[in-house]
């Protein structure tokens, strides 16, 4: 198993490296350039070459691309944004923490409500109740993150006024206590979770649902009910460990693309993530920020697909003994 | 079969229901307010209280130098001094850092005397060594501050003592003073240390140090920035409000609720549809949200290509010295005839578009004179009429006739089609954009909308000069100057984007910035509105009003077309109106 982890990681790093270098590239020939930001009617040429020179955008792509690889590999240096002279490794880091929280929070929501009405529904299969579930999450499916956001927002704030609709805390949050203070956090982060939770968690549900109604039809099951093994094993023990498997692999999906859904809610809800800090420098044409953003991504999604084929490999043998994965 | 259909109910039903459940609980929202007196003549000023801002973008700097967006100014404009700040007639001026200057139009100088009660806030005193440090950094190179045009005709700046500074002109000229004071003053004590090249970089253009009514308190990261009332601030009053927050929100929709959620206070740049609802909710009662509108500094046009674009790129990337290449770059196939712009102006309902774009929050506009400078002569612009047969009778003459019978004029079997550049998700500008298609279809003229995002936008518009029309607008300055635009000698720079060229022109801009006297400078300016009015190189649409609203609990706010921060330290609220934001911070 070492040795697959091994291979894994060394086949990791040149998809890293084509990864960023089609990014950098896409990034920089799209059309549209950054020092426009600065253009001002009564600016000189030379202002704006200093301007250009400054964010080192007077050098072609291929130099510029140099430059960047180099000081990232050697000095873990990402440059300053060109929006605000921040050092982009501050901005990333500054933003990871609302991000993190926020994806934690929607992962155990949707892994909560997801497999647990994935297994009970499943149980439940063609009945009233099992019907109105799959309903109702299949418009969680189906909606919009931004929509839901908004929907939660007209509903839960501006309609009821119960929870609030955006930042991560109030603005009197220091001079509250610690208790305070935790409550203030969990309402801000309601919302938030809800919407980036409950498409994860219907989604989630409906490989649990069909996972486990497979499961439970299938030969072995039926050999073991024959065998007079009880209902709560059954269900628990030899139906759900095959039904999560799907699952496990899905999450190497999942949470990258958790991380995805994170830029949308971030701008809802005004939290200050990554998404949020990615989506201003696309717009700002911050390249800096946006291939520091990419290249934590890049790393992200590896990452967890490979945390995923592990975790596969140690629940399912045949992948274990060699037949397949790693 | 039963089973399948009830299903199909559940799966259309249920997420109509869901759907629809945030709509249906309609709030009680049958609340009347009664708005105390705003402006109160028998007051007892009580200091304390919050002011929340709510912004939509972060600031990039707080760095006088670095500072492009409005955010970012206004934020600096409450914690920096200027020598003296401009007055409501946008002439005259108002003693800041400076109490006193005299002008000697002699041997073109102005001597400043400081104030010596002025300190930065982190104690040190402010002196004229911090302003002879900001001058050298205004114009140095490597800072490549925006406001570097007004300091050109500065030749020196000295500092004879600590209180006094003196600028010297290269010659005499009515914008003397407001070259001079243009610029917050930096301290020199924190950044001399710091290498112009790394000032980009620096840590105080995150954490500054300025000499105005509030000083910084902290920033945290994309969600706010507070400001604590400064209690070194020499002006004659110290402000009663005790901070002021500026809140991060970039979603619009979400601003909007915490303003009338009471969550924000104050919010600028409100779309001119949700002005109008808060207006109305407002003269109802409903609401406690008060709406300020005022002449703002934007206007909106369309600009027409008046060169072809390929024989412009071609002239460009030849490298000859430009002006040696003027004349080997084409007039534009469609815009550049003064009768095709003339047309297209007529054919266009610019009031029913000024009214259609901005709920009545906006004023006609002409020519190039906005209507909030004291230059503004609404007389001296041609004014085009509302004529769409007689637009296209003067198309007729030029030769554009429907030919084929497709109701579209063309010219020797070419159709008269452009595409109208403007950038998405300025919805104000998609809207023109397209009134102005349906407008223009109606005399046989074909024009494509097409949103293009910012930087793609400016990047073909501005240094290429290749598109056909496009729909934007400026902001404008304090004072009129329209070389960048429409000067020859600027032909090649970025923003003189339509390739506009007149003698005529240059020669009244050139006599316009030498002029003495304010009598003699009019009669220019309405020259240059006659001449630029009716030469068209933009269809001016309209001139925009700012949108905002504030809480009616702040009281004696000022605001005019320089703005709403013009007396923030004055601003204050009864005790009787605070809410629990104004107490909350005093624990």
């Amino acid at each position: 198993m070492l040795h697959g982890i091994i291979r894994r990681l060394l086949s990791a790093i040149p998809t890293l490296l084509i990864g960023i270098t089609l990014c950098f590239l896409i990034i920089h020939l799209a059309p549209g350039n950054p020092a426009t930001r600065f253009l001002n009617p009564s600016q000189s040429a030379q202002t704006q070459e200093i301007i250009r020179e400054r964010f080192g955008l007077n050098q072609s792509v291929p130099v510029q691309y140099g430059h960047w690889l180099e000081r990232v590999l050697f000095h873990f240096d990402f440059g300053y944004s060109f929006y605000n002279g921040k050092s982009c490794v501050a901005v990333l880091i500054s933003a990871l923490k609302p991000t993190l929280i926020l994806s934690f929070w929607a992962l155990i929501f949707a892994l909560f409500v997801g497999v647990s009405l994935g297994i009970f529904t499943a149980t439940k299969a063609d009945t009233h109740f099992d019907r109105i579930i799959n309903s109702i999450m299949m418009v969680f499916i189906s909606t919009p993150a931004f929509w839901l956001g908004l929907m939660f927002i007209g509903l839960f704030t501006i309609r009821l006024g119960w929870l609030p609709g955006s930042h991560l805390h109030s603005l009197y949050y220091d001079q509250l206590n610690s208790f305070g203070q935790l409550l203030d956090s969990v309402k801000h982060l309601i919302l938030p979770v809800l919407t980036l939770g409950l498409p994860l968690a219907a989604t989630l549900f409906k490989y649990i649902r069909t996972g486990m109604i497979d499961a439970l039809q299938s030969d072995y099951i039926l050999a073991a009910r024959a065998r007079g093994i009880r209902q709560s094993t059954i269900l628990w023990k030899y139906s759900l460990k095959n039904s999560l498997l799907p699952v496990v692999s899905l999450l190497g999906v999942i949470i990258p693309a958790l991380l995805s859904g994170a830029v949308i809610v971030e701008v809802v809800f005004a939290l200050p993530g990554v998404g949020r800090a990615m989506v201003t420098a696309v717009f700002g044409r911050d390249y800096p920020i946006l291939m520091a953003g990419a290249t934590l991504a890049f790393i992200t999604v590896i990452f967890f697909n490979m945390i995923a084929d592990i975790l596969n490999m140690i629940l399912d043998p045949r992948i274990r003994n060699g037949s397949g994965g790693l | 079969m039963k089973i399948q259909r009830r299903s199909l109910i559940f799966q259309i039903c249920l997420p109509y229901l869901i759907v629809s459940l945030p709509f249906s609980c309609q709030k009680n929202n049958n609340k009347q307010f009664e708005h105390s007196d705003l402006y109160p003549k028998n007051k007892q000023i009580q200091d304390g209280g919050t002011l929340v801002i709510g912004i939509r973008a972060e600031p990039e700097s707080l760095n006088p130098l670095f500072a492009l967006s409005q955010s970012a100014r206004n934020i600096i404009g409450l914690v920096f001094s200027r020598l003296a700040d401009i007055n409501e007639d946008l002439k005259s001026f108002s003693p800041r850092l400076a109490k006193s200057w005299e002008i000697s139009t002699d041997n073109p100088q102005i001597t400043f005397h400081l104030r010596t009660d002025a300190h930065w806030q982190d104690g040190t005193p402010c002196t004229s060594k911090d302003v002879v440090f900001t001058y050298k950094m205004h114009i140095n190179p490597a800072i490549a501050w925006d406001g570097v045009a007004f300091k050109q005709n500065i030749s020196s700046v000295e500092a004879p003592n600590d209180s006094t500074v003196v600028f010297s002109f290269y010659q005499n000229s009515r914008s003397m003073l407001m070259d001079a004071v243009e610029g917050y003053i930096l301290p020199v004590h924190i950044l001399q240390n710091i290498s112009p090249e790394n000032l980009f970089t620096a840590d105080f253009n995150r954490h500054p140090i300025g000499t105005g009514p509030f000083q910084f308190g902290n920033w945290v990261d994309m969600q706010t920035i507070t400001l604590l009332k400064n209690n070194k601030f020499y002006g004659p009053g110290k402000s009663h409000l005790d901070r002021i927050i500026f809140q991060t929100v970039p979603d619009n929709f979400n601003l909007l609720n915490q303003l009338k959620a009471g969550e924000i206070d104050l919010v600028e740049g409100i779309y001119p549809k949700d002005f109008q609802s808060i207006l109305q909710n407002w003269d109802q009662g409903q609401s406690d949200i008060r709406p300020i509108s005022y002449l703002g500094r934007r206007y909106d046009f369309i600009g027409w290509n008046m060169i072809d674009p390929e024989s412009y790129r071609i002239a460009v990337d030849t490298g000859t010295p430009p002006d040696a290449i003027k004349n080997d770059i084409e007039p534009n196939a469609l815009f550049g005839r003064r009768e095709i712009r003339a047309a297209l102006t007529m054919a266009l309902d610019r009031e029913a578009i000024m009214n259609t774009v901005n709920f009545g929050m906006a004023v006609s506009l002409n020519g190039p004179v906005p209507p909030i400078l004291p230059s503004y002569n609404e007389s001296a612009n041609v004014s085009w009429e509302y004529n769409p047969q007689k637009a296209k009778k003067i198309l007729s003459e030029q030769g554009w006739t429907d030919s084929d019978g497709d109701n579209i004029l063309d010219k020797n079997r070419v159709p008269f089609e452009f595409e109208l550049l403007t950038e998405s998700g300025n919805l104000r500008w998609e809207q023109v954009a397209t009134i102005v298609q349906a407008q223009l279809v109606e005399i046989g003229i074909r024009a494509t909308p097409r949103f293009l995002e910012p930087a793609l936008l400016y990047g073909k518009l501005l240094p290429a000069k290749d598109f056909d029309a496009v729909v934007i607008g400026w902001s404008v300055g304090l004072t009129p100057d329209f070389s960048p635009l429409f000067h020859s000698a600027t032909f090649f720079t970025p923003f003189h984007f339509t390739g506009y060229s007149s003698p005529e022109y240059d020669r009244l801009d050139d006599l316009s910035k030498t002029a003495l006297s304010d009598d003699k400078a009019q009669e220019y300016y309405d020259k240059i509105a006659q001449l630029l009015s009716n030469d068209l190189p933009y269809t001016w649409l309209y001139y925009r009003m700012e949108c905002s609203a504030v809480h009616s609990r702040f009281k004696d706010i000022i605001y005019d077309k320089r703005g709403i921060y013009i007396n923030p330290e004055d601003w204050w609220i009864p005790q009787s109106e605070r809410l629990f934001i104004d107490t909350v911070f005093q624990k």
